[in-house]
């Protein structure tokens, strides 16, 4: 276990929040709501865009290049072993298609579970969009067996 | 979207349930595309074999976004301060998940009138996949 990726922060990568990304999420995830399916329907419903959906904000750290997994190249860990322990969001401001979002991930803690036979990381992405607003942060945690 | 008032809502109170298509492997693939996740243990059986699984399985995110669903389907998505899951089981290929949520909690938070929600999804035999909580704000919305 290496204590030391407590506080270590990754380089900022910034990503723009694609219409057609969103579009093709939603359909991925079987959305039948036409705001998020449509740019006109989101109008309607009083967005000025196509609203980003809240759990897209983990895709962003996927998307964003560069394409690693960060847990993983930091701690030398193969993707096999790896399990999503929880995922946690807060939304301050919406974000639609369009922003373009940097993002800043930082380690916020490791410790082992089960006498050693799992290890859990923590980190916390923030999101802030061009105009330097803080729209949202995430805490993931991993579970490594 | 049904316009929902903070005073009509009362603590106990579900949420319209909501449930998706079962989960196939073109499912599984169009999520990976979409969404940037190319773990081969969502979408390569061979690799899922190799490690120790009798199959590919869902994304977790995957349901995440089903009960983010369930909150959206609910109230404008400006509303959502906050939302959090706990992955508790895999989610089996061929699953259909269930999305619940109730009312625990009536809050005002920074002068804001906002409900708690506890969550959870679920699959066909009953098997809690996550469980997960929520704050939505029925004071100002987000612009």
């Amino acid at each position: 276990m290496n204590k030391e990726i407590v506080g270590q922060k990754t380089d900022p990568k910034t990503v723009v929040v694609e219409a057609g990304r969103l579009i093709l999420y939603a359909e991925a995830t079987g959305q039948k709501d036409p705001v998020y399916l449509s740019e006109k329907e989101a109008r309607k419903a009083g967005h000025p865009t196509l609203p980003m959906p809240p759990t897209f904000m983990s895709c962003l750290n996927a998307i964003a290049p560069p394409k690693d997994i960060l847990v993983l190249k930091r701690l030398g860990v193969d993707i096999s072993r790896v399990l999503h322990g929880e995922e946690e969001y807060e939304y301050f401001e919406q974000i639609y298609a369009g922003d373009v979002l940097t993002l800043q991930d930082e380690f916020t803690d490791i410790f082992e579970k089960k006498g050693g036979a799992l290890t859990i990381v923590k980190w916390k992405t923030t999101y802030t969009n061009e105009k330097g607003v803080l729209v949202g942060q995430k805490v993931s945690t991993m579970v490594i067996r | 979207m049904n316009q929902l008032k903070y005073d009509e809502i009362h603590v106990g109170d579900s949420l319209p349930e909501h449930s998706c298509e079962p989960i196939s492997r073109a499912t599984l693939a169009l999520y990976a595309g979409a969404s940037g996740d190319f773990n081969p243990m969502h979408i390569d059986t061979d690799f899922a074999k190799k490690n120790g699984m009798n199959d590919v399985f869902a994304h977790g995110l995957l349901s995440t976004a089903y009960l983010a669903q369930l909150l959206t389907n609910w109230v404008d998505q400006r509303q959502l301060i906050s939302y959090g899951v706990r992955f508790v089981a895999i989610t089996p290929i061929h699953a259909t998940v269930t999305c619940k949520g109730k009312v625990v909690e009536k809050v005002h938070i920074n002068g804001e009138p906002c409900v708690k929600l506890d969550l959870s999804a679920e699959i066909d035999d009953g098997t809690k996949t996550l469980t997960g909580n929520a704050v939505i704000s029925f004071g100002q919305t987000k612009s």
